[in-house]
Parts: C-alpha cells; structure tokens; sequence
C-alpha cells in the first residue's frame, strides 16, 4: 500500500504539499466526496480516563500508570499502532477492579450511578434498571432486553460461565456487589473499550456502510471531547436526525461549549506541534502551560476569533514567574494576567516558551533541531533523515565560534538540498533561547574553550522559496501567508478523526477536500468542526481491508 | 497475612533500604513438589551504548583481561563485591558472570544490508537485530520478520500459567529522540504471527500490575482462604462474562476488525486461564512475596532551563526506576522459582534513554547524554546501574534453591544486551563514537548446558545474537537465532 512515509525517496524537493495525488485505492462516493477507510480503535489511555469519569464520575485518572504506553503519531490513537497484549488486558481489568471499589465506597456517587435505592439483596428491578442505563451510556447504544438479562441473570452458576449480578449479589449477600460485577464486566467489555462501528451496508458503494444515530454520536464525542458520548448526547442519538450533517453540526456546537472540547484542542495542538512532552513539571514548566492554555481558550473559545490568531495574538497570559523571564511587563496577582508584548517579532503561539523548547540542546537552542520541528510539525514538510556522513547528536564540526559560521558548512554541496529548508528557520528564531526569553547574543556553552556569548545574533532567518523573516511573528506570518500552517492544521484534523498517523493517497485527497470546504481566508475553530461533521463520510465507514 | 510456614525475607539490605517501598519481603509457604527442574530464560536489555564519545578508544564494558579472573572496570563493579559510585553494595556474582566483548554488527546501505545486518542509522536500529538475529533497515516490516529469542524460549521450554513475561522498567519515554522517531515504543519482545506480520508485545511497566498477574491468585493458608477464594471465583466469574460478550461481538464486525479483537479475545482467554491454572505455593523457595503496594507516580520530562541546558535536581524523567526495576527483577526471580514462566523479556530502558542519571546514579546528565557529553565515569556508572539489575537477578537465582536442593541458577540463563558499542559510526563516517555497533558487549549467567562463568571472551567481530543463540542452546534450543548461526565457544 502506498505510503506518506515513500515520500522521503523524493528528497528535498522543496514542495510544501500532500503526497502527490493519483487515483485513489478507495473510489470516492458517488457525490465525488472522498471517503478515507477506517480501522475499530481502542480507547487511549487519556481517553480511558475521560470516558470513566463520564460514566460513572470516577476522576482517578489510573489509566496512565496501567494500560501500556500509547504511542504517539503524533496523536495518541493510532489504531495501526494497537496491539492486544496480556499487559494491556490485565491493566484494563485491573482498572475495573479499582474503579468498582471506588464507586462502592462512594456511596452518594454510588447511589446516583445505579439510580435507584434497593428493597433488598434481590432487588433485581433495580439491578435491571442500573444495568439498561449503564450498558447504554458505557455502550454507546441502546441495551438489548438480552444485554440486561445477561449482566442481571447471568449464563449459569458453574465455573466458567458467568453467574449474573443477582447470583452475585447473593454469593456476598451485598446488592452492590452484583452492582460492582457489572460495573467491571461492563469497563472490561469490548464494545466499551473500542470504538465499534458496525452500520449498514451502503447499497451504492462496496466496503461502505451508513453509521446509526448512536455510532455518530460517539464520532462526535471522540472528534471533539476525546470521549466517550455523556447522556445529553445520547437522548440526542435516541431522538434520531444526526444522519443529517447539519443536525450533526447543530449538536457539535453545542458540544464545543463544554470543557471537555478546550481540553480536547489544547491538547490537540500540543500533540500536533510536539510540544506535549517538552514541558517540565516546575514552576516555570507549568507557568508555560498555563500560558499556552491559556491563548488556546482565548482565540478559540472566548473570542471564538480566526483560528490563524492562534499565531498572530499580540498578548499574552503569564505570571510573574513567566513575565520575568521573557522580560515583559510583570501582570498583578498571583494568577497572571494579560500582557502585550514589547516586540515586533513576539506573537502568538510560537513566542510561547512550551514551543520554541524545540531544539534545546548541547547547552544551547540548535537551528537544525528548531527548524525541523517548525517544517516537519507545523508546515507538514516531508524531510529526509540526513546522509550517512551526518552525526545528528551533535552541530556541525566546525572551528568557528559563533552558529552562522559553524552552520555554513550545510549551505553547500548536497547538505544544502535538506539544510536550505531547516537552518534559515531555526537562524530567524535564534533571538529567542529555550524558554523564549529574548536574546541580543548566543549563550556561552561552559563545555567549549570559546566564549559564545560575545557572538552577535543578528535574528534575520528565512523560508526557501517563501520569504524572510524575524522572529516567532515573522515565521508564523510566512506560515499563514504560504497556506502551510493552514493545510497542516487541517491535516492534522483529519488524521485525529480518522485515527491514523499513516497518510495514505486516499487521505491526502480527503485531506485537500477538507480543506476546500473551510472558508477562504481565516476561519474558525468552528467552521472547521462545521466543515468535519458536515461531510458526507462523517456518517459512514469505509472498512480498512 | 500468612500463607504457610515461616517467615524469611531474601536479598535484603542490598542498597535498598532507604526506599519508600519495600522490596518483596517474602512469606515462604508449603505445596507439591516437582522433580526435573525446568530451564528458563532471560533476556535483559539496555538502551544504553557502552561507551563515550568523549574516551576514545575506551570500551567501559570490556575488562583488559581475558579469561577467568578478569578485572571488574568500573561499569561493571555491580558483579564484584565493592560499592557502586553511588553506594551501591555489588552483587559478588563475577563467578557466574561471562563478558563477552568485540561484538559487531555488521551494517549496509539499504537494499544491501548483510544478515543480521542494520543501516547505517544507529538508534531504534540495534535491538531487533539482537533478539532476532535478522537484518533490517530503518523502516519495520522492510524484511523477513521473526521472534524474538525470548518469545522463542517461552515457546519452546513448555506451558506456564504465565507463559512468558514482558517487563520495562523505565515507566515512560518521557521525551522523543533527536532523531524524532520517538512515537514508537520499542517493544523488545517480538512475536511472528502465522501471517507473517510481526506482533510487538507491550511490556508491563506497573510493578503493581506485575505482581498482580503473577500472585493475586495465590490462596492463603490462613482465616483469609475462605473469602480469598470468594474473590478469585468472582474474577474468574467476570472473565467468563467478558469472554462471552467479547465472542458475540466479534461476528458483528467487519473482517480487520475482527482480527483485531479477536486476539483481544485471545488475551482475555490466557488471562482466565492463568487464573485457572494458579497453582498453589509450592515446597522450597517457592513463596508469595509482600505487595510491592502503589506504583511510584510517573514523573513528567526533563526541566529544562535557559539555554537549553537541563536540570536533573528535580525528579523529571524519572519514576523511582531503581526501585521499579529492583521490584520486577525479584518478581522475575520469584516467577522463575515458581515455575510460573521459563522465559522473560525485561527491557531496562528504552532506547537513546533520555532516564535522569542524577537521579540513578548521582551523574547530572541524562543517560544517554552520558554517551556524548559524559566523562568515562559518567558513562561508566549509567552502565553500571543497568548492569546492577541484571547481578540482582543472578545472585537472586543463585541463592536460591530448587525443590530438589539444586540451585535456580543451574537451570536459568540470562543474558544482558546493550544498544551500542564504541568504534565506527557509518551514520556520521566517525571513528571512536558510541554511536557505534562495533565492540559492543554482552553479559550472560547461569550454569544450564554446560555454561560457564566467571570469563571474559574477546571475540573477533561475533554478532551480539551469536551470544544469545549461545544462551538459548544452553537451555536446549538451536544454536542459532534468525540468520545467525553458533554459539560463543569459550562460553561452554
């Protein structure tokens, strides 16, 4: 099968795009909207954590510690990259255990998740009622009369068969443990753990199916809470109308309007532009957090402005911990507040410290590093991992003192193919060290003879073949200007909601189709929500063979 | 809580004293016994190279002596009987411990690359190359895939309640490689499926969850049988449910689909059947050992400060690995006594490890970076505490004692590889770079088939997986792994 990775082959060719699109494996609808397949998913563990505490209010957030570490392509829920494992399985029935024991010993919670009070051990309306309610909400559709008799009634009292919360029950003399029963068989069961899509058969296309009302519904909520659906969302299902893409985009911004969703885009950006794991822990760590934060609720919640203000705000939000160490103005209060930048070349996100942390290194900030993060992450540039001949653990080998000489070996002979694209952006950002305090001259690496620090930056940086720059604001204006930023954005977007971090032909076609049905120029957080669940193929499965 | 005879408490005092958790304190307990005793196999692995760019020409895991009464360098003070630079008490294991030193593997341009073979790239390029014996280039999937040694092992030395155990001590990546393919999880056990495609299989990093799997279901002997067996009943019950559930679903779901869960189901039903088949405690060593208790939490990546430099005062990247690892090793060593697996994968640190040093072992630098940017010392003491798990391992099988009074270590092989040697790199066409495969090391233990400790051999360029096939002939198995062929003689 095709693959985005073959585009290595090509070298740097110097083209800012998509593989090349050639007649897709998968032939489009008959609209002529391009439908990309889709494989079941499992829960990450975030998402694991998130669905629990809709489910049943359970806020432990275990997950981390015992489910296996999900890779990231960049986006954690790769189903390419899912394998079943005994790990896997036995952390998820670890979890289930733990979560039961919670919820038994929190008996307000208790008593709002099962609903009902019992007249005794035996109450099996009560269990009956838990059990339809919970299998719905955990399930993402409606419970079967076979589902309840199932979890209620069980298959039998021998070994090897399950006995049912009511035998349950019994065995302890303990209604909630037949309640704790089926919470765990419930969080243990597939049809929770996955994202399972069935549909009905699409009459027009092979391998396509039309996704019911419920099975949408989870679309929505995984795309923009990374979640499971709460019981708002599924009354909605239940009504019926979410085959119609603008019912689906009537729910969706209502659904935009709950914390889940601000959780969902922070951390959708700093997956997407890798910054997830470069931030520490300490004060400063988590004072660029917030800022980050921060900006992502104010452009694209509070304002609800362009999408591209993201990378052009001309404030921002830090405390004075922060404020000090990029030399602003220090804001009143403990919790910060807004402060307009000082300078032409500070906007937006990529002044945030939690993004110019690309490239620290060898005791000092690396153009290479920095701007093969800004190509590779932001722009979606393909680049190739460099030529035997290449020690990547360390700058070029060189005798000169200050980077731009050290750094001109890469402008000639073949390094320049791949280097022309890298250098001029990490140079434009050399004015701003690793946490993105400002800078007139190169820190001084105390492991080298030379003083670096008497090394003048002169912070004038470039994109081939698009224009210079100075600067975080220069770069992200080339980027908007160019359409990288956009058309990798919306990439992005599209491999969060179909689950996949392998590009494929068909999906770099969807990809350019997505993008052609945002408005022109700036737009939104929500026309691009708009612009996804109002697709066709929203509410249709085209099956991975 | 009781679980039979007395009360001893193994391997205590041995650095560890001082941690929040304790180490398995175990509680012997009485069962069957079993005659002819089982072969095991382990198979250790550390993301580390042995050397440092920064002491050229020093291979810190190769003593200057060859032979039997070979010198203890630095990295390797956890076999002798000294203290580690960080006050660490060595194992005193050097007799049952062979070094195995000018290791090579060889590497070409794609399309060319030699059996057993890499690129020219180094990291994420060396480890399927050991444990499988077979080539590949930067991509998974480019060539033939097979298993794993340890998976082979597992396969071959007969049916457990655990089959095969797959552990990681480093509890998360923490932060993506230099060379940006950090997204993978460098799975170190491998298995072929009947397709052809290769299953990487997730390591356990909870302690907790380990010990979990392998022991919950022991019965005590005591007050506590009766509701004990009540709960292990009630696992078993709701296994029974998830597994009918999970087999009605999967006729409902498209074809890939199905593979998918189908091998789910297939982990539900090894999980049922480990619970079935939990024996009770046996006779000898065989004993449950203490809850380890809650996991450490795990720590954020590194703090780093202005200029790019870091901070490793902090406990950024890094989870109290040295008592997550200390914690499984005892379980591997317990599992093994039990007969509950005869084969282990244990990756001790994931590739180009980014572990906080200062944290391990006192060195303020990352572990890899020791490799780069440290002194031989610096280098010398991150190898020392990966070597330092697998002495624990050794001397924990070596005192204890088989049902039929022989020791564990009489039938177990271990073997300790590392991502990276000292010599050329082809990837930056440098000599003297621990970015290296050649004089690349390998430790192995155990006195099965013929084993022999306590010497160091220098071989002329043998691929690491020659050490390896060595171990999994002492335990009965072809002297081969995937396209390399012999064992190291001066082992045996």
């Amino acid at each position: 099968m095709w693959r985005w990775t073959m585009v290595c082959v090509l070298g740097c060719s110097g083209v800012i795009a998509d593989p090349p699109v050639d007649p897709p494996d998968d032939p489009p609808l008959p609209s002529g909207e391009v439908l990309t397949p889709n494989g079941i998913t499992r829960l990450s563990a975030l998402e694991y954590d998130r669905s629990v505490a809709i489910l049943i209010g359970d806020d432990a957030r275990a997950a981390r510690a015992l489910l296996p570490e999900d890779a990231r392509t960049p986006f954690d829920n790769d189903y390419e990259t899912q394998d079943p494992s005994q790990a896997l399985v036995e952390g998820e029935e670890l979890l289930a255990v733990e979560a039961a024991e919670r919820l038994l010993e929190d008996t307000p919670r208790r008593d709002e998740v099962v609903g009902c009070t019992p007249t005794g051990v035996d109450d099996a309306t009560c269990m009956r009622s838990f059990a339809r309610r919970l299998v719905r909400n955990a399930f993402r559709r409606e419970a079967t009369d076979e589902d309840v008799a199932f979890l209620v009634d069980g298959e039998g009292p021998e070994l090897g068969q399950w006995p049912g919360a009511m035998r349950m029950a019994a065995t302890f003399d303990d209604f909630y443990e037949g309640v704790s029963g089926i919470v765990q068989v419930v969080l243990m069961d597939p049809e929770f753990l996955y994202r399972v899509e069935v549909g009905t058969p699409d009459p027009d296309t092979a391998n396509v199916y039309r996704l019911n009302d419920y099975e949408i519904a989870t679309r929505l909520a995984f795309f923009l809470w990374g979640a499971i659906p709460d019981e708002a969302l599924l009354d909605r299902a239940q009504a019926g109308g979410l085959q119609d893409p603008e019912a689906r985009a009537t729910e969706a911004m209502r659904m935009l309007d709950q914390p889940l969703a601000r959780e969902r885009f922070v951390l959708f950006h700093a997956m997407w532009l890798g910054y997830e794991k470069l931030l520490a822990g300490d004060e400063l760590g988590t004072a660029m957090r917030a800022e980050t934060r921060m900006l992502m609720e104010q452009v694209l919640f509070e304002e609800a402005g362009p999408w591209q203000d993201l990378f052009t705000y001309d404030r921002t939000h830090v405390n004075a911990l922060l404020a000090e160490n990029y030399g602003l103005p220090v804001p009143a209060g403990e919790e910060g507040g807004w402060v307009a930048y000082d300078m032409d070349e500070r906007r937006g996100l990529f002044s945030h410290g939690s993004f110019l942390a690309h490239g620290a290194r060898n005791g000092d900030t690396s153009p290479v590093f920095r701007g093969l993060a800004v190509q590779t992450r932001a722009f979606c540039r393909t680049i190739p991992p460099p030529p035997p001949g290449v020690n990547t653990d360390e700058g070029p080998q060189s005798e000169a003192l200050c980077k731009p000489e050290r750094y001109s070996a890469h402008s000639g002979g073949r390094c320049a193919d791949c280097h022309q694209h890298i250098d001029g952006v990490g140079f434009g950002l050399e004015n701003f060290d690793a946490t993105g305090a400002f800078r007139t001259h190169e820190s001084d690496n105390p492991e080298t003879e030379g003083d670096e620090s008497t090394c003048a930056i002169d912070g004038e940086g470039y994109l081939q073949d698009v224009g210079s720059f100075r600067g975080p604001a220069g770069l992200a204006a080339l980027g908007l200007e160019s359409g990288a930023l956009r058309h990798c954005f919306v990439n992005h977007v599209h491999r969060l909601v179909v689950g996949r971090g392998d590009v494929r032909r068909v999906d770099a076609e969807a990809i350019v189709q997505l993008e052609a049905r945002l408005p022109e120029g700036e737009f939104t957080l929500s026309d691009v929500v708009r612009a996804v669940v109002t697709s066709e193929g929203f509410g249709l499965r085209r099956e991975d063979l | 809580m009781a679980y039979g005879l007395t009360r001893r408490s193994l391997l205590r005092g041995l650095g560890t004293a001082a941690l929040a958790l304790p180490v398995l304190e175990l509680t012997r307990s009485k069962g069957s016994a079993a005659n002819g005793r089982p072969n095991r196999f382990v198979l250790l692995y550390a993301g580390i190279s042995t050397s440092t760019d920064r002491a050229p020409g020093q291979v810190l895991l190769r003593p200057e002596r060859t032979g039997t009464g070979y010198d203890l360098p630095r990295a390797l003070t956890p076999l002798g009987s000294g203290t580690t630079a960080w006050g660490q008490p060595g194992y005193d294991v050097q007799d049952e411990v062979s070094v195995v030193s000018g290791l090579t593997i060889p590497w070409g341009a794609d399309g060319a690359i030699p059996p057993g073979g890499k690129s020219v790239h180094f990291h994420y390029n060396t480890a399927e190359q050991q444990t499988t014996g077979m080539r590949r280039g930067d991509n998974r999937g480019s060539g033939p895939a097979a298993s794993s040694a340890d998976v082979i092992a597992a396969d071959a030395l007969g049916e457990t309640t655990q089959g095969h155990l797959s552990y990681r001590v480093q509890a998360a990546r923490y932060i993506s490689g230099s060379n940006s393919s950090g997204g993978g999880l460098d799975a170190l056990s491998l298995r072929r499926r009947a397709d052809g495609s290769l299953q990487s299989i997730d390591a356990t990093t909870s302690p907790r969850l380990a010990y979990r799997s392998l022991f919950s279901g022991f019965v005590p002997m005591d007050e506590g049988r009766e509701e004990a067996l009540r709960r292990l009943r009630q696992r078993r019950d709701i296994l029974a449910a998830v597994r009918s559930r999970t087999s009605s679903l999967i006729p409902r779901l498209g074809m890939s689909d199905q593979r998918r869960i189908q091998q789910h189901l297939e982990e539900l039903n090894r999980l049922e059947g480990r619970l079935a088949m939990m024996p009770e405690p046996g006779m000898g060593a065989c004993v449950v050992p203490t809850d380890p208790g809650e996991d450490p939490p795990i720590a954020d990546g590194h703090n780093t400060l202005e200029n790019g430099n870091v901070d490793y005062t902090p406990s950024r990247a890094w989870s109290e690995e040295t008592l997550r690892g200390e914690t499984m090793i005892d379980m591997v060593r317990m599992a093994l006594t039990c007969d509950l697996a005869r084969s282990v994968g244990f990756r001790i640190s994931l590739d180009q490890t980014f572990l906080n040093a200062q944290q391990a072992v006192g060195v303020a630098n990352d572990m890899h970076n020791t490799t780069h940017s440290g002194t031989a010392d610096d280098c010398s003491d991150a190898l020392a505490w990966h070597v330092s798990f697998f002495a624990r391992l050794v001397a924990g099988l070596r005192d204890t004692e088989e049902v039929d009074g022989s020791s564990l270590l009489d039938h177990t092989t271990v073997v300790l590889l590392f991502e990276g040697g000292h010599g050329h790199d082809p990837e930056g066409v440098q000599d003297n770079r621990a970015h290296s495969t050649e004089n690349m090391s390998a430790l192995i233990a155990g006195r099965v088939g013929g084993l022999q400790g306590g010497r160091h051999i220098a071989t002329d360029r043998a691929h690491p997986a020659r050490v390896v096939a060595s171990a999994l002939s002492a335990v009965g198995l072809e002297d081969s792994l995937g396209e390399i062929s012999g064992r190291i003689d001066g082992l045996f």
